[in-house]
């Protein structure tokens, strides 16, 4: 995968707790980016097996009355990928931008 | 063409679209998720994920969605449609895969393969044209587990079976096919309840969007001409390239 800014950023939000579950929603916010290029980022870390998806557990949906929510979690070989690419985006100039305290906050793991 | 311009900016449109963006945006959201095929998760997914947003922020959400439809959902049925007419063309080898099922059938396979001889993930991989990301993905997730020797977590020491890499390779086919991992998840588990001496008599046949097991040419034919089966995949086809990548490679005795 290309490093993107998205991609950077999508992984900087992952890695903040890199064995929760992440919702789309949220993790859009928390990321900054739009859901037309995070959603095509997740599915090719779907793809690539950096992520595992799976969907809420129906009794937790039906509580509330609504559909169950599909969740991503990060994979072991996610971990890794994605920590060589905040480490990677960390000397990489055109990524100088994003506050050097989530890049490091990203290194958790 | 000047009055649909002004109609379109006109004050009755905008007036519907506040009332459609502002008071049913789940409406509107259902019309959007029909960009993605059928099947794609993706649909649930976005319907599910709008009680999450709120309520004041959900028209804004649903806008944004439209981009999530147009680009990832069209763009995957385009896709699916390219493989559709690319499998339909003159492939030859598409074509030679639907006569040997034939074949097979008359010559019968043997049953050399007994479970007595594992290969590590390397070879698997290589038998099976597949990186050991996947391969370790897919063991994790139960999708193609090592049945020779199984190992927890991504331990290395997994033996797979001549079986195991069958199904990868048939596995990583109809990734190639555009059928969805949902679906391949299914396939696999129906093929895994059969006898193995009965894989190779089997055509996996796949309009891209479903996979339809045929045992015999008959059920290959019709299949073709009702339009649903127009990517083949001969099981002793891909078990005979499995043979013969596998006698050159060398495998791991499991009994001491």
């Amino acid at each position: 995968m290309r490093r993107t800014y998205a991609l950077v950023q999508v992984a900087i939000a992952l890695m903040a707790d890199p064995s929760g579950r992440h919702w789309g929603y949220e993790l859009s916010k928390r990321s900054g980016v739009r859901p037309g290029v995070m959603y095509p980022l997740l599915q090719r870390m779907l793809d690539e097996g950096w992520l595992a998806d799976g969907w809420e557990e129906q009794a937790q949906a039906g509580r509330a009355k609504r559909p169950p929510r599909r969740y991503y979690k990060l994979t072991e070989a996610g971990m890794a990928a994605l920590g060589a690419e905040i480490n990677g985006a960390r000397s990489d100039a055109r990524f100088s931008s994003l506050p050097a305290s989530r890049l490091i906050r990203g290194e958790v793991a | 063409m000047e009055s649909l311009i002004l109609q379109v900016i006109s004050w009755p449109m905008a007036g519907i679209a506040l009332l459609v963006f502002g008071f049913a945006p789940g409406a509107v959201l259902r019309l959007i998720v029909l960009a993605f095929p059928p099947d794609d998760p993706r649909r649930r997914e976005l319907l599910g994920e709008l009680y999450a947003v709120r309520r004041i922020e959900r028209p804004f959400w649903v806008i944004e969605q439209l981009e999530v439809g147009l680009f990832e959902g069209l763009r995957r049925r385009f896709a699916r449609r390219k493989n559709h007419d690319r499998s339909v063309g003159s492939d030859p080898d598409s074509t030679t895969e639907r006569v040997t099922v034939q074949g097979l059938l008359l010559g019968g396979l043997l049953n050399t393969h007994m479970d007595d001889v594992g290969y590590g993930g390397p070879i698997a991989c290589l038998a099976a044209g597949i990186t050991p990301r996947q391969l370790d993905y897919w063991a994790r997730t139960g999708l193609v587990e090592p049945t020779v020797r199984p190992a927890p977590g991504s331990n290395p020491q997994r033996l797979y079976g001549f079986r195991d890499i069958l199904v990868l390779k048939v596995v990583k086919r109809l990734l190639d096919t555009g059928i969805s991992l949902q679906q391949i998840r299914t396939a696999v588990e129906h093929l895994g309840a059969q006898g193995t001496s009965d894989l190779a008599q089997v055509t996996l046949m796949s309009d891209g969007i479903s996979v339809y097991e045929c045992t015999s040419p008959d059920e290959v034919v019709d299949l073709l001409a009702g339009g649903q089966g127009v990517y083949g995949i001969a099981l002793g086809r891909i078990w005979r390239e499995v043979d013969g990548v596998l006698t050159e490679l060398p495998g791991e005795p499991t009994s001491p």
